[in-house]
């Protein structure tokens, strides 16, 4: 067993909200993966509806990715944790309908 | 059982100082403000910021997340560190953080120029005020990360924290997600859906 892994297992053990190495570069390639993934739908002339909904919902799975595991928020305080994710899910929510439904928020937001 | 180490791992704390999370709920207040705002002007101007969205430089914006992404990975390889009171591989991961963040600055500055050039400013059309406006919003966020970022940098090599202290470095960290995070966000309303 090399140092490297015998600090990540001391981690492990006296850290348990320490996520092993793996973990973390697993999450960094999902998020870069992702990233991509969303880049990839916007070479098209004309995002469809549909596709735009799915890179919403691409960011919020990245958000929710870096909350709990970034940050940390996983194991940790319970109540920012839901505020965050209230967060990052209820944005994209707006931004979506606004994609989906927009002629009903025009005339929301409108005073017209 | 499964359940039970999930029950033992769960605490009430947070990673990093009470007052920082304050100003990060404060400041992703702030930002979901100009995000809706963006998202109904678009609405309500929907040529125009078809039109502004084809000369944005899609490019500069991956390279910038990937950048930030990064960044972030850095971040918690530097916590985890300190975590286990290695001072100076704490201080080396902060360094890397900086190093990719200064990317995203580098990119950010070149796409402002290339966009200034091409005659495109604030004053152009309401496109433009709102994507300087989040942009540059955002660009003086991770500018003061970077600060910070430094100064945790500077104490963990002058060894102010160790395994049992390390407050300030899950402060630091704490801001520089939140930054991510909000980039998570502005990115492809921005730059990808249009």
């Amino acid at each position: 067993m090399n140092e490297l892994e015998q600090t990540q297992i001391e981690t492990e053990q006296t850290h348990p909200e320490a996520m092993p190495n793996r973990v973390l570069v697993m999450v960094w390639l999902v998020l870069i993966g992702c990233t991509l993934v969303s880049v990839g739908f916007a070479e098209g002339e004309n995002l469809s509806r549909l596709a735009a909904v799915f890179v919403c919902s691409i960011a919020v799975f990245k958000a929710q990715l870096v909350i709990d595991y970034l940050i940390g928020l996983k194991h940790a305080h319970s109540r920012i944790r839901k505020v965050m994710l209230g967060y990052v899910y209820l944005i994209p929510l707006i931004i979506m309908l606004g994609i989906l439904i927009p002629e009903w928020i025009v005339r929301l937001t409108s005073l017209n | 059982m499964k359940q039970i180490l999930n029950a033992e791992i769960r605490t009430d704390s947070l990673p990093g100082d009470f007052a920082i999370w304050i100003f990060i709920l404060a400041e992703l207040g702030v930002f979901s403000i100009f995000f809706i705002a963006y998202a109904v002007v678009r609405m309500l101007n929907p040529e125009m910021f078809a039109e502004g969205y084809l000369h944005l430089n899609r490019a500069a914006g991956l390279i910038n997340t990937l950048a930030l992404i990064t960044s972030s990975y850095f971040v918690v390889r530097a916590v985890i560190a300190i975590k286990t009171g290695e001072e100076k591989r704490c201080c080396l991961w902060l360094n890397w953080a900086m190093v990719a963040a200064m990317v995203y600055v580098v990119v950010k500055l070149w796409e402002y120029t290339l966009s200034f050039q091409a005659g495109y400013t604030l004053h152009t059309n309401t496109f433009y005020m709102f994507y300087y406006l989040l942009t540059f919003f955002h660009f003086a966020h991770v500018l003061l990360g970077m600060v910070i970022l430094f100064a945790v940098a500077r104490k963990a090599k002058q060894g102010g924290y160790t395994s049992e202290e390390h407050r300030g470095v899950e402060t630091g960290a704490s801001y520089w997600h939140m930054v991510d995070l909000l980039w998570i966000i502005l990115f492809p309303l921005v730059y990808v859906i249009h």
